[in-house]
Order: structure tokens, then sequence, then C-alpha cells
């Protein structure tokens, strides 16, 4: 190729260049800093939602922290269950009493430990943090015990 | 057996030419200078002139002047060819006609006898006067008058004018009167018939802007009247 | 596509134009291209923390899943500016005039992820900011946790797309007049080029054209000037040079003029003399006679040859004159033979009345020339033929010898040529055919050589009648 042709090869990739970079182009997700955190006011429970835990708030008064495990024991209500929540905490780990031993809490559940889902120990032993601190939870029943746990940091 | 007033400064030339002159029955007086030429001939007289033009002193055209202004004396001049403005002005100043040197004998002897014979001119022309309106021509006595006077012309001049006037009205070619009058055909140089002509016209013409008596015919040459 | 010759002009205006083109465009591009990135920054951000803002303000939640009350308080206070708003839970969201179905899904997906999101795409043709964030909720340890309260929030971005665009009209135009700038820088630059090469091409034209004076201007110090400076030197030697040959030339001819010129006068004497020498010979004894007709002969002989030279010289220095007379050409060629005693010798076919206007002696000159050679170097039967064509009088001359050779045909007419070397010198010198052919050319006519088809060489004369039509 003669000098003219390369050179006029070269001016219109430039001007195709420039064309393609103007104006205001859509573009992909952008991710920014960590999204706005607002407090809460109300009884915390954990429930399940598409597979993960998912806070509940019930509007209720304060209340201790065996009855708030008796209450996740009985489940989503109408509402949450509307809104796709599911829970896979058995009812039958109520009534519940919790204790403590040295730094940890020791929730003693009515039913068999061992065969609880991770979900529904997540979902209990947040529920327990949530109102408790970070004490570390151990879930008891009977000879069986699991812990001591902590509530994993949820994204 | 003729008379040759021979003029030239070259000694070898003239001794040369003298020599062939005189070989072919001339009589031969030579000088190398126009002064001692011309005293010569105002007390001897000759019957042709054969003169250089580059003399010392007096130049060639101021002796042909000086002799035609006294008579009319055959002359042939004799020129280096280069000088071509020499030959016109020695035709002007009056010259019959002109050889080139170097000159072989037998040239300049033909164009000797051609001019003594214009001016020994014919016996046997009809004894008779011819008038052409101002001018009368005598073939016999070979002269020319106008308005009764006689009109001094050199022989070439006089020859010239009776060949045109033999036949007046008839065109003749430089060429042809070059052939009769000087007897040299088409190697003859037509500025001799010019020449000839213009001094012609100046002593029969009234108005030689307007000839009457030798006509110009332009591209054919020259002839006489019509009147 | 073999190359165009582009001329300087042209390179130095596609060079420029190219330069200007891409600086501009890289510079207008890159500014440009900064520029569009902190606009959407500034305004994207701008957006992002007036959302963030308001979120973090919102009052405490109370109930999850929220109720529909709980959403529309939400959307009231992110709804409250010029953008539109949607708050959403699961599923469900607050009526907003802006359906979630709206938002660009990759974005839907990331808000769950707990950071605040962001992405442009185009909204009925208008480019638009959505803004997407979780409402995260503090939890006892001080870490949070999303609600699944998700609030978007649409920031259209046409404002900034008139600024950008606004931008690139600005870098177009900057091209374009760079464009302009850098044309006119080029034609002013070929021109500072190009005008001293064409005044140096002029030169040099002119100078082979003949003119030896021509010189050079020669304007600053650059290396046109070097080479119009060399330039005036070479064509000031070739002056002189070239004078120099003519003088010496001149010279070389004044001297042959000269010289012939004094020969003459030695041989006028002795021409005189040589018929006596002839007619004396015939008496001398043996060798003296011998002797006496050599000289004789020799000394014609010698005359014709000065004659000759002085004759060639006039030619050389232009001076040989033209006396023309209206001439029957066919009774000047019998003349011509008449006078050398060719007429029994030579076949003729010369029609009457051909007249033409030329100088009597020179064409004697050259049909003597030519006849005499055909005599002498042809073969009879030698023809003489005179032909009229259209203005112009045709005189050929043809032998019926061996012709001419090709190398002697190609050197015929040049001086003191003789074609055969061992040719006696009473052929003359050599100078007959260039005295004919000067006199042809004086005519304004030609003089050709060649061979006849059969055998036997012709030479032809033309010249113009000299008819004043």
């Amino acid at each position: 190729m003669n000098r003219p042709i390369r050179l006029l090869l070269a001016a219109g990739a430039l001007l195709a260049l420039l064309l393609a970079g103007c104006g205001v182009r859509p573009s992909d997700v952008i991710t920014g800093g960590a999204a706005p955190a607002g407090a809460v006011e109300g009884v915390r429970l954990y429930l399940v939602s598409e597979g993960e835990p998912m806070v509940v708030l019930r509007g209720l008064k304060p209340m201790k922290l065996d009855d708030i495990l008796n209450l996740l024991a009985a489940g989503p209500d109408p509402t949450e269950q509307q809104a796709g929540l599911t829970s896979e905490v058995p009812a039958g780990i109520a009534p519940v009493k919790v204790g403590s031993r040295g730094d940890s809490l020791v929730v003693a559940l009515s039913t068999e430990v061992r065969p609880l889902s991770v979900l529904a120990v997540i979902q209990i032993v947040c529920t327990v943090q949530a109102i408790a601190g970070n004490a570390p939870v151990t879930l008891v029943s009977g000879e069986q015990s699991r812990g001591p746990l902590q509530c994993p940091a949820l994204p | 057996m003729s008379r040759v007033l021979l003029v030239e400064d070259h000694s070898t030339v003239r001794e040369g030419l003298r020599i062939a002159l005189t070989r072919q029955g001339h009589s031969v007086e030579a000088f190398e200078s126009g002064e001692r030429a011309l005293a010569h001939l105002a007390a001897t007289p000759a019957d042709v002139v054969v003169l250089d033009l580059m003399l010392p002193g007096m130049d060639g055209f101021e002796v042909c002047r000086r002799i035609r202004a006294n008579q009319d004396l055959p002359i042939i001049m004799l020129t280096a060819r280069d000088d071509d403005m020499d030959v016109v002005a020695g035709l002007e100043a009056g010259a019959d006609d002109y050889v080139v040197k170097p000159v072989q004998a037998r040239v300049l002897e033909a164009r000797i006898r051609a001019v003594l014979r214009r001016s020994n001119g014919r016996a046997a022309e009809p004894a008779a006067e011819e008038r052409h309106r101002e001018l009368t021509i005598d073939r016999a006595a070979l002269v020319v008058r106008k308005d009764g006077a006689p009109v001094g012309l050199a022989p070439t001049e006089l020859r010239l004018l009776l060949e045109l006037s033999a036949t007046p009205g008839q065109v003749f070619s430089r060429q042809q009167l070059l052939e009769a009058v000087w007897d040299q055909g088409y190697l003859g140089d037509s500025r001799l018939v010019d020449a000839c002509v213009q001094r012609l016209r100046a002593k029969i013409e009234n108005d030689t802007t307007a000839p009457v008596y030798v006509q110009t015919v332009r591209g054919f040459g020259y002839r006489f009247g019509p009147l | 596509m073999t190359g165009w010759a582009l001329g300087l002009r042209g390179r130095l205006l596609l060079a420029f134009a190219m330069l200007g083109l891409t600086t501009t465009a890289l510079v207008a591009g890159v500014s440009y291209g900064q520029a569009r990135t902190v606009i959407l920054q500034k305004a994207q951000d701008a957006a992002v923390l007036s959302l963030v803002d308001e979120v973090s303000r919102l009052d405490p939640v109370r109930q999850l899943p929220p109720s529909p009350e709980q959403l529309n308080a939400i959307a009231a206070v992110v709804s409250t500016g010029p953008d539109a708003a949607v708050v959403a839970y699961g599923d469900g969201y607050a009526p907003s005039g802006l359906h979630p179905s709206e938002l660009p899904q990759p974005l839907r997906a990331a808000v769950r992820e707990g950071k605040v999101v962001w992405q442009r795409f185009s909204r009925d043709g208008t480019p638009t900011l959505a803004i997407g964030t979780q409402l995260m909720a503090t939890r006892g340890d001080g870490s949070t946790e999303p609600t699944g309260i998700e609030v978007y929030r649409l920031h259209p971005l046409d404002d900034e797309q008139h600024s950008i665009e606004a931008l690139a009209a600005l870098a177009w135009s900057t091209g374009a007049a760079s464009l302009v700038l850098a044309v006119l820088l080029a034609l002013l630059a070929a021109r500072g080029v190009l005008r001293p090469v064409r005044e140096l091409g002029r030169a040099a034209r002119r100078l082979g054209e003949g003119d030896l004076r021509t010189r050079a201007a020669v304007q600053g110090g650059d290396e046109l000037a070097g080479v119009a400076l060399i330039f005036n030197q070479t064509a000031e030697r070739l002056e002189r040079q070239v004078g120099e040959l003519r003088r010496m030339e001149a010279d070389a001819r004044r001297f042959v003029a000269d010289v012939s010129h004094e020969l003459r006068t030695p041989l006028a004497a002795m021409t005189a003399v040589t018929d006596v020498l002839d007619e004396e010979s015939e008496q001398l004894p043996g060798d003296a006679g011998k002797a006496a007709r050599l000289v004789s002969q020799e000394t014609k002989n010698l005359a014709q040859l000065v004659e000759d030279l002085i004759e060639i010289s006039r030619f050389d220095a232009g001076t040989a004159a033209l006396s023309r007379d209206d001439i029957d050409v066919a009774a000047a060629i019998r003349a011509t033979l008449r006078s050398r005693g060719w007429t029994e010798e030579v076949t003729t076919s010369l029609p009457d009345g051909v007249v033409a206007r030329l100088d009597p002696r020179r064409l004697d000159v050259i049909v003597a020339n030519l006849v005499g050679n055909a005599l002498r170097h042809g073969a009879a039967p030698v023809t003489v033929s005179l032909r009229a064509a259209a203005g112009q009088v045709e005189v050929a001359v043809s032998d019926s010898g061996p012709g001419l050779a090709p190398d002697v045909l190609a050197h015929v007419f040049d001086r003191f040529y003789k074609a055969d070397s061992a040719r006696s010198r009473s052929d003359g010198a050599g100078l007959g055919l260039a005295i004919a052919l000067e006199n042809a050319r004086l005519h304004g006519g030609t003089l050709v050589a060649g061979n006849r088809s059969a055998h036997g060489a012709v030479f032809t004369l033309r010249v113009p009648t000299g008819d004043p039509a």
C-alpha cells in the first residue's frame, strides 16, 4: 500500500474511534460503598427467605428471649408467609430455656439438636444474639449439643 | 589593335595582366595610380580602360567618374568579389562591366572584346533617324539626340538603348540583355543591366521616377516605351 | 493503484493535515473523554449521595416484612425530589409512579448484596442513572444486615448529555479549525519552498534554451539558496566557456578568410598568365613544357580552392548575399551546361516556362557542381531534370553509376569530404557539395542526396520559386 492510502486509513480509524465514544453510554452495574443503615425497633426474628436467613421484625413490645424463641418456633405469620418467608426451625423446639454457662449462652431445646438443619441453627443462634449480644451460643438437648456458635455476618 | 589603359597598384598583378593582354594583341599602357593614368589619358587617347578599384590616392571610383565626365570610353572594373558594395558603386560611377580577380586572361579578353564591339557599333544598320518623342536615334552614326541636343552615352548605354529601341514594346529579360549587350548570358551579373539602365535613364528621361523610354516590367525585365 | 504523483504542495498539505488532525483528534478526544467522565461522575456521585443520605435518615423500621404503610412512608421520603423513585420488598413495592420492572434487571440483582449500586441505561431515549440500595439494619454487634427493603431512584442525565454533546461539538469544531489552519500553514510552507523551486526551474529552462546570461535569484541562506548559487556559478562558467569557444571559432574563421584574401593577390598575378604558359608550353622542350602546364593547371586549381574557401567563410560569417532575379530555370541550366561544354554528354528534361526568382550565379554553381560530380564519379547516362511543384522548383541530377554507399551518404555534404580518399586532387578539395548545399539553403531551399532504385545516385535541389504570393 502506498503512503497516501495508508494515511487515509489511519485517519479513518481514528475518526471511527472518536465517533464510537460519543455521548452518554449505558454502563454495567457499578458498585459503590456500603448501603446505608438505619436503626430498627421491635422484636427480631430470623426466618428464611430464598435459602438465606432473613431478619424479621415483629412490632411487639420487648420480650424475654425465651418467649422470642417460642415465637420463632411458631414460624412465619401470614404476612410473612405472603412475603415468601419460611422457617426451618421446627415448632417442637418450644418450650425453650435459656441459661448461661460462663461466657456463653446455653439454649435448651425441647427437640433433638442434631437433626436441626444448618439454617435452623443459624436462625436460632442469630435470633438469640440479636438480643443477647455477641456471646457464643450452645444449643443443647439432652446429651446432644451444638456449639458454641456465632451468628454469621450477613452481607 | 586596341589600346588598353591598365590601372592596377599591385606590381605583379599589373605585370601579369600586361603580359596577358599584350599577347592578345593589345597595346597596353600600365599605371599604378589613378593620377598618373589620368594624366596619360589627357595626352594619349585609349580604346578601353581596365581599372582596379582599390588604388592608393585617388580611388577607382573617382578615376571612373573623371573619365566618364570627359569621354565615352569603355571602362572595365577589376574587383575582389567580396566587395559587393564596390561593384554597385563602380557601376553607378560609370563602369561598363567588371571582372573579379583572380581572372584568367581569356575571360578578360572576352570582356574587352565585347565592350569594344559596343563602342565600334555596326555599320550595316539602315541609315535612318528614328524619332521617339523628344528622342532621336541615328543607328548608323550612333548618335542620340534629345530635343535636338546630342546626349553623351557610354558605349554600353548606347548599345543597350539600341537593343531595346530596335523592337519598341518588346520586353527583354535581364539575361537576354546580358547576352545581347554584355555577351554574358546567364552567367552574368544582372546588376550590370540595372546599373546601366539607371545611368541611361538619368541621361534621357525627363523624370527618372516615371520613366517613359526605358520602362521596367516587373517580374520580366525592361522594354522601350510604349510611348 | 500505482502511486499518485503528489507534488510538493500536495505532500505538504497531506502531511500537515494529517498532523493537525491526529494531534487535534488525540488532544480533543482525550480531554473530551476526561471531561465526560468527570461530568458524569459528579452527577452520579451527587445523586447517589443524596439518596444514601435520605435513606440513612429514615425513621427506624418497626416491622419486617414492612407494612404497606411503612413502605409508602419510605417512598414518600425518597420521592420528594424531581426524580422518580420506588421502594420494593421482595415482589412487593410501594406504588409511586415508577414500576420496578422499569429498572434494569442486573441492578436489582446487585442491590441484594448490600452495597449501593448504580447503572446508566436508556429510558425512553433519555440516558438515565438508576441508583439502588438496600436499607440495612444495624445489629447489636455493630454489623449490618439487609432488611430486604430496596430503594431505587432514577436520575435523568439529559443535562449531562447536553453538556457532553456541547463538549463534543467543541472538539469537532476545534478539529475542523485546526485542519483549516494546518492546510493554510501547509500552503504557506509550500509556497515558500515552491516559489524558489519554480524560479530555479524557469532559470534552468531558459539556460537550456540558450540564454546563457540567465541567473537565478539567491534569497536567504537555506539549501535552495545554495542550489541557486551553484546554478549561477555553473551558468557563469558555461557562459564564459561558450563565449570562449565562439571566440575561438570566430578567430579561426577570420583566419581562414584573411589567409584566403591574402592569397588572392599573388594568385591574381599568376592566373593572368596561365594562358600564356599554356600556349608557350608547346614550344618548351620535354619536361619544361610539362612543368609549365603543371604550374598553369595547379594555379587554376589553387585559385578555385581559394575562391571556394572565401565562399565558405562568407556562408559561415553570414555575409553571403542573395541577388535574386526572375529567370527561366530551364534556360539557365542549359546555359550552365553549354558554358562548360556538357551539352552533348548530359540528357536533359527541362520544360520551358518554369520561372523562379533565384540568384542565377548561385544556381549555376549548384548545377555545375552536381553535374560535374555525376560525370566524374558517377557514370553515364547523366540526366538533369526540372520540375515545378507547388511553390517550388525541383532540379534533379542523376547518374547510372554505382550510387552512394550508406557511410558515404551520411557524410557526402561534409566539408573536405571525399568519398574515396585516394581520389586525385584534380577533382577538387571536397568543398563543392558543401558550397552547393549552402547555396541551396541561402535560397531557403534544400539539397538532398540519395540513391536511385535501380542503381546510381540522384541529387535533388528544391528551392521556393520566391513568388510574393
